[in-house]
C-alpha cells in the first residue's frame, strides 16, 4: 500500500511542480472582470488621480468620485478620485489591493488612500472556489490572511476552518485548478477594459441598477439575469424583512460600545498603513459606510481607536437616517443611484473636514 | 458526497487504509458505516428508506427460503416488491400519477379531490432507483433459487449500501458482489493501481469533457427558438456525449474505487457511440440496467421466443419501462418508447425482409453499399434524435426559471412571483413553455438540414478557447475508445512502458487540473 501512496504522491508532486512553474510564467491575474478593468484603466491614467477608494460593493456602488471632486473643488480642495471598490471584497483584501496598486503603478500625484471598514476580518465564504478569490490568493495575501487569523481572538475552530479555506484557495491558484484557460485568455486580452465595469464617468463608480454584469450569478449561462431586479422588488415590497435587517444593523451600531477582542490586530494593520504611507506623502483615511451586512460590532470599536484626522463615519442611523430609507435603497445592503448621490454629497462634507485646502 | 469533491479526496485514502488494516471479519462494519455515511451525506432525511429496504429484503429472503410451498415463497417476494416499489412509487411516481389522474378527471368533466400541490413537496431520495433495483434483484434471485439468502445481516446491508455503486450504480447483482464482499482479500498493488487509473480516467471524462459539453448542450436547448439544422444536430451530439461522459465517468470512478478494494463490479458502458444497431446500443449503454431489465422483465415476458406481435410488444414495453425508470415524465418515457418502437421495427425488418433477401444478390448489394460504419452513423443519429427528447423535461423547467433569472433548484414563493411579474413588464407577458413546445420546435427544425441558424453563436458562446478544448478532448476520447476497442482503459495504460505510462498519468492529471470545469455539483444521472 505504501508503494501505491508513494506513487500517487510522486505523481501529485510532479503535477504540482509543473503547475507552479506554469503559474510562475503568468502575470498576476485577478480573476475578476471588474478588478481587471479598474486596474487597466487606472494603469493607463495613473496621474489623473490623486485619491483612491478601496473596499467592496458598498464603495463600488455608492461612492461617486465625480460628485466628490466637484463638491470639494467648490471648497478649494483638490481631489481627483478613483473608485477601486470591487463587489464582495473585504477589509483585508482592500488593504492588500491598496498596497499592490501603490507599489506597482507609480503615481506622483497620489495624495490619499481611502479604505472602507465595511467587513469583519474574515473573507466572505460565498466567494470560496470563485475565480475572483482564488486568483487573488498568492503567497503574500495568504500569509497576510493567515497572520490575521493567528492574531484574532475568536474561537479556534472557525479560525481553523477559515485557514483551511484560505490554504485551499491558494492551492487552487498555485496549481491552476480549472483556471489555465482563463489565464491564457487574460494574457491574450491583457489590456482589455470593460467599460461597463468602470462606469459612465470612467472613475470606477457603477450604481447597482446600472449593473449589467459582475453581480450576475453566472454571466456565461445568463442565469441570474433578473436576480438583481428580483432582489430590488423583494426589498421594496417586503417591509418586515427590511425592518429585520435594519434592526440588525442599528442594534449593532448602537450597542457597539463594548471593546471587541479582534480590534487590536485590525487596529495594528490600520496604524501600520497610516505610518507607512505618511512617509511617502500619502494620507490614509479609514471610513465606515452605512448598511454594513455584518453589522458594526467590531467596526465601531476599531473606528474609535483611529486618529481623528484619518477617519470619518457615515454609518450612523441617527445622523444619516436617509441612507437606510427604502426610497434610496436598492436592496437590503445597497443604495440605488439616488442614494449613492446623496451619500457622495455627504461624504464630500465629511472629507472637507479632514482634507487640506489647496494653497 | 460527490466523487469529484474535495471531501471524497480526503475520504477515500482514509477508507482504504482503514479497510486493509482491519481484520477481515470486521471489514463489513467499515464498509457498512462508510456506505451509510456516504448516503447520509447526500440525503440525511431519506437514510431511513435505505435502511427499511435493507431490513425488509433481508428478512423476506430468509423467510422465503424457509418456505417450500411456491405460493408462500411468492408471498414473501410480493411483500418485498411492494415495499421496495412502494417507496419508489411514492417518491418518484406519485406526483406524476396524480397529475395524470387530474388531467383524466378534467377531461371527463369530473371533480378531482386530491389537491395539485399535495405531492409537489416530495423530494426524491438520491440513488433510490439504483439501490431499489439492486435490492429487488437479490430477492428475485433468492426466489428463483439462483442464490441462497445471505444470513449475515452485516454482509447483506453492506451489499445494499456498497458506497461505490450506492448513489449512481452500476446496479450490481448479489451473486456477483456479495461473495466478493465476503471474501478475505489482501491489498493487491496491481489491482489498486488499475483502480486508480480507472478513477483518473473517470474524473477526466466527467470534469474535462462532460461538464464542458454541458454548456453547449444547454445552450442549444435555451435557444430552442433560434437553432435549426446543424446546430440542433451538433447540440444533440454534445448532449449525447455529455451524458455518456458524465454517467460513464461516474461508473469508471465507482469501478475504480471497488477495484482498489479488490472488488470487481460490472462494466456499465462499452463504447456506445460505436453501436451498429439499436439492439447493439442496448447492450452497450447503461449495461447494468439493460441486463437487469432483460433478465427480470424481458425474459419473463418471453423475450424473442414468442410470436412476432408479442416480441414487438415485449421490446416496446421493456424500453418504455426503462424510460419510466429514468424519470416520471413524458419526455423521458417517450424517448425510450421511441427507441423501443424503432427496435421493434428493426426486428420486423430483420425477420421479414433481411431473412428473405439473405440468399439473394440484393443482400450482397445491401451489404456492399450499406457498410458497418454507415450503420454506426445512422444508429448514432437515431440515438441523438431520441435523446433530444430525453432532456426537454429538465430543460423546460430550467428555461422557465431562467425567464425570471433563477437557477433550477430555486422556486419563487407565489407572492414574490406575482410581485416580479407586476414590476418587470417584460416578464408579465412571458408565459412558461411546455416540454412539447421545446421538443416540437427542435424536431421540426432539426430537419432543416442545410440551415445552421445560430450555429456560429452556439459554437463561440463560451469563447473560442472553450469550444476548441471541448472539440479537442472529445476527439481524444473518441480516438482513445476507438483504439482500445473492447479492452479496458486501465489495462491499456498499465501495459505501457514506464515513461509512457507516467507521461499518460501526468497528461490526464494536468488536463483535469488545468482545463477541468470545477463548477459542477452533480451528475446528470443523480436525478434518476
Amino acid at each position: 500500500m505504501k508503494k501505491l501512496f508513494k506513487n500517487i504522491f510522486l505523481l501529485a508532486l510532479i503535477g504540482a511542480v509543473v503547475s507552479i512553474i506554469v503559474s510562475a510564467c503568468f502575470p498576476i491575474y485577478w480573476g475578476d472582470d471588474i478588478q481587471i478593468s479598474k486596474i487597466n484603466n487606472y494603469k493607463q491614467n495613473t496621474t489623473k488621480y490623486n485619491a483612491l477608494f478601496f473596499g467592496g460593493s458598498l464603495e463600488y456602488r455608492h461612492i461617486s468620485p465625480a460628485i466628490l471632486n466637484k463638491d470639494l473643488a467648490k471648497q478649494n480642495i483638490d481631489l481627483k478620485g478613483y473608485n477601486f471598490g470591487v463587489d464582495s471584497h473585504n477589509f483585508i483584501q482592500a488593504t492588500n489591493e491598496a498596497e499592490y496598486v501603490v507599489k506597482n503603478f507609480k503615481n506622483d500625484s497620489l495624495k490619499y488612500l481611502f479604505i472602507s471598514l465595511s467587513t469583519e476580518a474574515y473573507l466572505a465564504t460565498s466567494n470560496l472556489h470563485s475565480n475572483k478569490l482564488i486568483c487573488w490568493m498568492n503567497i503574500h495575501s495568504v500569509s497576510q490572511l493567515l497572520k490575521t487569523l493567528t492574531k484574532l481572538k475568536d474561537e479556534a475552530l472557525p479560525r481553523a476552518i477559515f485557514a483551511g479555506g484560505y490554504l485551499m484557495s491558494w492551492f487552487e491558484n498555485a496549481f491552476n485548478f480549472g483556471k489555465l484557460k482563463d489565464k491564457i485568455l487574460y494574457i491574450i486580452n491583457k489590456d482589455n477594459i470593460n467599460t461597463v465595469a468602470i462606469g459612465e464617468d470612467k472613475d470606477g463608480f457603477v450604481p447597482l441598477e446600472l449593473n449589467e454584469h459582475g453581480q450576475v450569478a453566472n454571466p456565461e449561462t445568463e442565469v441570474g439575469k433578473y436576480v438583481l431586479m428580483i432582489s430590488n422588488i423583494m426589498y421594496k415590497n417586503n417591509t418586515s424583512r427590511l425592518d429585520f435587517f435594519n434592526k440588525l444593523i442599528f442594534d449593532t451600531y448602537r450597542d457597539s460600545t463594548k471593546q471587541n477582542k479582534n480590534v487590536d490586530y485590525l487596529y495594528s494593520i490600520c496604524d501600520k498603513m497610516i505610518h507607512k504611507y505618511k512617509a511617502q506623502g500619502i494620507k490614509v483615511v479609514f471610513f465606515i459606510p452605512p448598511r454594513v451586512p455584518s453589522g458594526y460590532k467590531q467596526i465601531i470599536p476599531l473606528y474609535k481607536r483611529l486618529p481623528d484626522g484619518n477617519k470619518f463615519n457615515l454609518a450612523s442611523p441617527d445622523k444619516y437616517p436617509e441612507f437606510y430609507e427604502v426610497k434610496y435603497g436598492f436592496d437590503n445592503f445597497h443604495m440605488d443611484r439616488s442614494g449613492a448621490e446623496i451619500y457622495s454629497h455627504k461624504m464630500a462634507i465629511e472629507l472637507a473636514k479632514i482634507l487640506p485646502q489647496s494653497k | 458526497m460527490l466523487f469529484n469533491s474535495f471531501h471524497f479526496v480526503l475520504f477515500f485514502p482514509i477508507f482504504i487504509i482503514l479497510y486493509f488494516k482491519l481484520a477481515h471479519k470486521h471489514r463489513w462494519k467499515l464498509l457498512l458505516a462508510s456506505g451509510y455515511y456516504f448516503y447520509f451525506w447526500h440525503s440525511p432525511k431519506f437514510f431511513y428508506f435505505l435502511f427499511v429496504s435493507t431490513i425488509v429484503d433481508y428478512f423476506a429472503a430468509i423467510l422465503m427460503d424457509r418456505q417450500t410451498e411456491h405460493s408462500k415463497r411468492k408471498m414473501w417476494l410480493i411483500l418485498s416488491l411492494c415495499c421496495n416499489l412502494g417507496i419508489l412509487f411514492v417518491f418518484k411516481y406519485l406526483g406524476f400519477a396524480n397529475e395524470n389522474l387530474r388531467d383524466l378527471f378534467n377531461l371527463l368533466h369530473l371533480s378531482y379531490p386530491v389537491p395539485d400541490t399535495l405531492f409537489r413537496s416530495l423530494i426524491m431520495p438520491v440513488g433510490i432507483s439504483f439501490y431499489t433495483f439492486q435490492s429487488i434483484s437479490y430477492t428475485f434471485d433468492v426466489y428463483k433459487g439462483i442464490i441462497k439468502p445471505e444470513k449475515h445481516f452485516g454482509y447483506f446491508a453492506s451489499f445494499v449500501a456498497f458506497w461505490p455503486t450506492l448513489i449512481n450504480g452500476p446496479i450490481e447483482r448479489a451473486n456477483h458482489l456479495l461473495p466478493q464482499i465476503k471474501a478475505a482479500v489482501n491489498f493487491d498493488y496491481d489491482k489498486a493501481r488499475l483502480g486508480f487509473i480507472r478513477i483518473l480516467w473517470g474524473l477526466f471524462k466527467k470534469i474535462v469533457i462532460a461538464d464542458r459539453l454541458a454548456f453547449y448542450a444547454d445552450n442549444m436547448y435555451f435557444h430552442y427558438n433560434e437553432v435549426s439544422g446543424w446546430t440542433i444536430i451538433c447540440g444533440g451530439l454534445a448532449f449525447f456525449f455529455q451524458v455518456y461522459c458524465d454517467f460513464s465517468g461516474y461508473s469508471d470512478i465507482a469501478i475504480g474505487c471497488a477495484k482498489v478494494l479488490g472488488i470487481d463490479i460490472m462494466e456499465n458502458f462499452r463504447r456506445p457511440f460505436f453501436s451498429k444497431s439499436l439492439p447493439d446500443f442496448w447492450t452497450r449503454w447503461h449495461i447494468s440496467l439493460s441486463t437487469w431489465l432483460t433478465d427480470y422483465v424481458f425474459y419473463f415476458l418471453g423475450a424473442y421466443k414468442s410470436s412476432a406481435a408479442k416480441v414487438v410488444f415485449n421490446l416496446i414495453f421493456v424500453l418504455t419501462l426503462c424510460g419510466l425508470w429514468h424519470g416520471a415524465n413524458y419526455p423521458m418515457i417517450l424517448s425510450f418508447f421511441g427507441i423501443g418502437t424503432l427496435m421493434a421495427i428493426r426486428f420486423l425488418w430483420q425477420k421479414n425482409v433481411i431473412r428473405v433477401i439473405q440468399p439473394s444478390n440484393i443482400y450482397k448489394f445491401y451489404k456492399k453499399y450499406f457498410p458497418d460504419w454507415m450503420h454506426t452513423v445512422i444508429t448514432l443519429f437515431i440515438i441523438v434524435f431520441c435523446f433530444l427528447l430525453f432532456r426537454t423535461h429538465v430543460m423546460t423547467m430550467i428555461y422557465n426559471n431562467r425567464i425570471i433569472g433563477l437557477p433550477l433548484d430555486v422556486s419563487l414563493p407565489p407572492l414574490v412571483s406575482s410581485l416580479v411579474k407586476e414590476n418587470i413588464p417584460s416578464l408579465a407577458e412571458t408565459q412558461p413553455i411546455h416540454w412539447y413546445d421545446m421538443a416540437g420546435q427542435l424536431y421540426k427544425k432539426m430537419f432543416y438540414i442545410f440551415e445552421a441558424d445560430y450555429f456560429k453563436e452556439w459554437m463561440f458562446a463560451f469563447g473560442k478557447m472553450n469550444f476548441g478544448l471541448a472539440l479537442f478532448y472529445l476527439l481524444v476520447l473518441i480516438l482513445v475508445e476507438y483504439k482500445i476497442k473492447e479492452e479496458k482503459i486501465e489495462n491499456v495504460i498499465a501495459s505501457f512502458s514506464k515513461p509512457k505510462r507516467w507521461l499518460t498519468y501526468l497528461l490526464i492529471l494536468l488536463s483535469i487540473i488545468w482545463f477541468g470545469e470545477f463548477g459542477s455539483t452533480t451528475f446528470v444521472y443523480f436525478q434518476f
